[in-house]
């Protein structure tokens, strides 16, 4: 009976062990990150990337569609981080036209003004890696922007300034920050991580943030405001 | 104001400029980093807003494009202190030279909703901006540049040549940061000046100078003092004759009553007044004419009564109410009468007689009157007078002895009248008696007359008539009893005692030969 018992225990816990072990390998480890500006607040919607030293098999990741929305004349949301080869669509939820565009360098497009609804035109393929400034031609306090990262391993901060990226594969990888007020040199700032497998890792960034501009809202005046839907 | 009027253009031109930068197809032909079409875009706005220059300067502040070198692909910035600024707060304005010339340039981004570029809009700052602002303020302008190694510190003026000169000079000896007002002399002329410094960068000040003539900026208000001073003098003018008016409406006819009031009191009672107004005063004058009126009718019954009648018994009838009935009061009276007078009258016109009895009535009738006595009537060529009635004298009897005596010394001026008329001279008779007797009006009550009756005229006639009687030499017989009444002293005669008649006793009768000398008054008195 003892003998049986014991035959019983000790395949359970190898196989929990290797359950265990071919899951943290699967998912990988955490990246906590934690983005405050010099005064200590905590800085929202702070992108945290984190690019594997040598991109192997695994890393590539087919990425999903993103959506950036237009409602009550504003971009929801305002930070996108996406990877490359992303395809973002650009619905209309207003009940007016929107007139999308964008003269960055990293994707020049524009969306001449269309009516509110989705739209198979909408849709915008970001193929290169950077900093693509979105604007509204005809609402020029309209704003969002597209982080184009070069990597599947991103998240973006919460009220607290904390993000997670997750299920990161044991290994190298350079960890950076990247905000629209961010003054350059804070830019160019990157923490180089080893990640080992169940071991989470915990970043801190201090970002000095500079004035951002905008352009003052107009005020609302009859129609124009609202959802479409 | 002119620092008000240059900020509010730099709103206006960054205003202009900042509607440039949101230009979508401005941004769309930067996008497309093709340098001709950036310089042709340009060209086109800055045509658009009348400005004289574009840039377009990269965010690493190198000029990509600019429309005063179009040719030039990348250049370095001319104005990095105004884009300093502008980075610092989203925008600048900045007066500039470039190129010999003065700028106000604007420097605003281009927004892809991030700023993608800096734009630059360039207006000349020149001697036609000035002449255009100068309708505005109607002063002055110029603009110097306080640079001191400039060598053409004036960039801009609407002064003439040789005035701004001057200006250059004067404002080199002053200190600008602490002058801001002062006074420029030229060419005769004193010009109020006043200095402002204008936003620059560059390093050296530029100063804005406004100027007005002394004379231009006090014009307006000589052309006022003079206007007032016309407007004073009329006004006064106008009141003074306003007030000249006034016054002699009340005055001119207050000054009429008065001239009426001193007829009226010197006894020209037939003055009227003429003021013809419907207030008080002519009221006054109203009530005046009708006094003076009323008076001219009371003057005319006093005259023709005082003709009529004795002027003291008129005065006494218009006293009080003419009513019949009489007192007993003593009373003198004086009979005196012509001699012969039938005689005389007899083969005479009878015009001549009455002109002669008149003139012989005349110069007694004074003499009575000057005496107080009251001529009671004129009967025929005899006169009737009392003394003491109605108005009693304690020296009654005297001023009938006086007025008798003095009747007789007058009569030889009388005579050599009558002479002169061709006519014998006259004689006359005086009898004067004293006696109680009744006095008042008597008649009917239509018609009365104010006399004495009793004994006493009677017996004052019939000595009159005994005056005849040669015997006793005289003119004048007078009664014992007036003599005794009288108080001064005379000389006369006794003539015994005469019956008169209708009286039972004698009377003792005297003739009054005259006044007794003064040396011998106690020796007359014996004679009495």
């Amino acid at each position: 009976m003892k003998k049986n018992g014991c035959f019983v225990i000790f395949p359970a816990m190898t196989i929990c062990f290797i359950v265990f072990a071919l899951v943290s390998y699967c998912y990988g480890s955490n990246l906590k990150a934690l983005v405050v500006d010099d005064e200590g607040k905590p800085v929202e919607y702070a992108v945290i990337t984190a690019t594997p030293a040598s991109v192997t098999e695994k890393d590539v990741k087919k990425p999903s569609d993103v959506i950036i929305d237009q409602i009550d004349k504003e971009f929801i949301a305002y930070i996108t981080p996406v990877q490359v080869g992303t395809t973002v669509t650009f619905p209309n939820n207003d009940k007016i036209r929107h007139h999308v565009y964008s003269f960055s360098s990293a994707k020049k497009f524009e969306i001449p003004l269309y009516p509110p609804g989705v739209d198979a035109n909408n849709k915008v393929l970001f193929d290169k890696p950077g900093v693509v400034v979105v604007g509204c031609n005809i609402h020029d306090w309209m704003k969002a922007y597209i982080y184009v990262v070069d990597t599947p391993y991103f998240a973006s901060s919460d009220s607290q300034g904390k993000s997670i990226v997750s299920n990161l594969p044991a290994g190298q990888y350079d960890v950076a920050v990247w905000y629209p007020a961010m003054e350059p040199k804070s830019q160019g700032q990157i923490m180089k991580i080893s990640v080992v497998s169940g071991n989470d890792n915990d970043v801190k960034f201090t970002v000095h943030l500079t004035q951002q501009w905008r352009s003052r809202r107009a005020p609302v005046l009859g129609g124009g405001g609202g959802l479409y839907r | 104001m002119f620092s008000e009027l240059m900020s509010r253009r730099a709103w206006q031109l960054a205003q202009m400029t900042r509607l440039l930068s949101t230009d979508f197809a401005f941004k769309n032909a930067v996008a497309t980093s093709d340098h001709e079409t950036i310089i042709s875009v340009l060209e086109n706005l800055k045509t658009r807003i009348n400005a004289h220059m574009v840039m377009l300067i990269s965010l690493d502040r190198t000029v990509l494009a600019n429309t005063m070198h179009p040719e030039i692909l990348e250049d370095t910035l001319q104005v990095p202190e105004a884009l300093t600024e502008a980075e610092k707060h989203g925008e600048s304005s900045a007066i500039v030279t470039i190129g010999g010339k003065t700028y106000q340039i604007i420097i605003v981004p281009l927004l892809a909703p991030d700023p993608i570029a800096w734009v630059c809009t360039g207006f000349v700052i020149d001697d036609g901006l000035l002449f255009e602002l100068k309708k505005l303020i109607l002063a002055h302008i110029s603009i110097i540049n306080m640079n001191r190694t400039e060598r053409r510190p004036l960039i801009a003026s609407t002064l003439p040549k040789q005035a701004s000169d001057a200006l250059i000079k004067a404002i080199s000896e002053v200190d600008i940061e602490k002058v801001k007002a002062m006074e420029v002399n030229y060419g005769g002329e004193k010009y109020v000046t006043a200095t402002t410094t204008l936003q620059t960068a560059g390093g050296y000040p530029i100063v804005t100078v406004l100027q007005r003539s002394l004379n231009d900026v006090l014009r307006p208000f000589y052309r006022l003092r003079r206007v007032l001073y016309v407007f004073f003098v009329l006004t006064l003018l106008c009141s003074i004759l306003a007030s000249l008016r006034i016054a002699r409406t009340v005055t001119r006819p207050v000054s009429t009553l008065v001239e009426g009031v001193r007829e009226i009191a010197k006894g020209i009672y037939s003055h009227r007044v003429e003021i013809r107004y419907r207030d008080e005063i002519g009221e006054l004058a109203e009530a005046f004419n009708m006094m003076s009126i009323g008076l001219e009718e009371k003057e005319l019954v006093s005259a023709l009564l005082g003709k009529v009648i004795s002027a003291p018994i008129a005065h006494e009838l218009l006293k009080k109410d003419v009513e019949l009935g009489g007192e007993e009061r003593e009373v003198t009276i004086l009979f005196s009468d012509i001699r012969n007078f039938t005689t005389i009258s007899e083969n005479r016109p009878p015009k001549q007689i009455l002109t002669m009895l008149n003139m012989y009535m005349t110069g007694m009738s004074a003499i009575i009157e000057k005496y107080g006595g009251v001529i009671d009537k004129y009967i025929g060529d005899a006169i009737m007078a009392l003394y003491g009635a109605p108005i009693a004298n304690p020296d009654d009897a005297d001023r009938a002895l006086n007025s008798a005596i003095e009747m007789m010394e007058a009569l030889g001026g009388v005579n050599r009248e009558i002479e002169q008329m061709g006519l014998a001279p006259i004689d006359i008779g005086i009898g004067i008696n004293t006696d109680i007797v009744l006095a008042g009006n008597i008649g009917s009550k239509s018609r009365l007359n104010y006399t004495v009756i009793g004994d006493g005229v009677n017996v004052a006639s019939r000595l009159e008539t005994l005056t005849k009687n040669e015997g006793f030499k005289t003119k004048i017989i007078v009664s014992s009893t007036t003599l005794s009444k009288s108080r001064g002293d005379y000389l006369t005669r006794s003539l015994g005692s005469v019956a008169v008649k209708g009286k039972s006793e004698k009377i003792t009768i005297y003739a009054l030969d005259g006044l007794a000398p003064k040396k011998h008054k106690r020796s007359d008195e014996d004679t009495h």
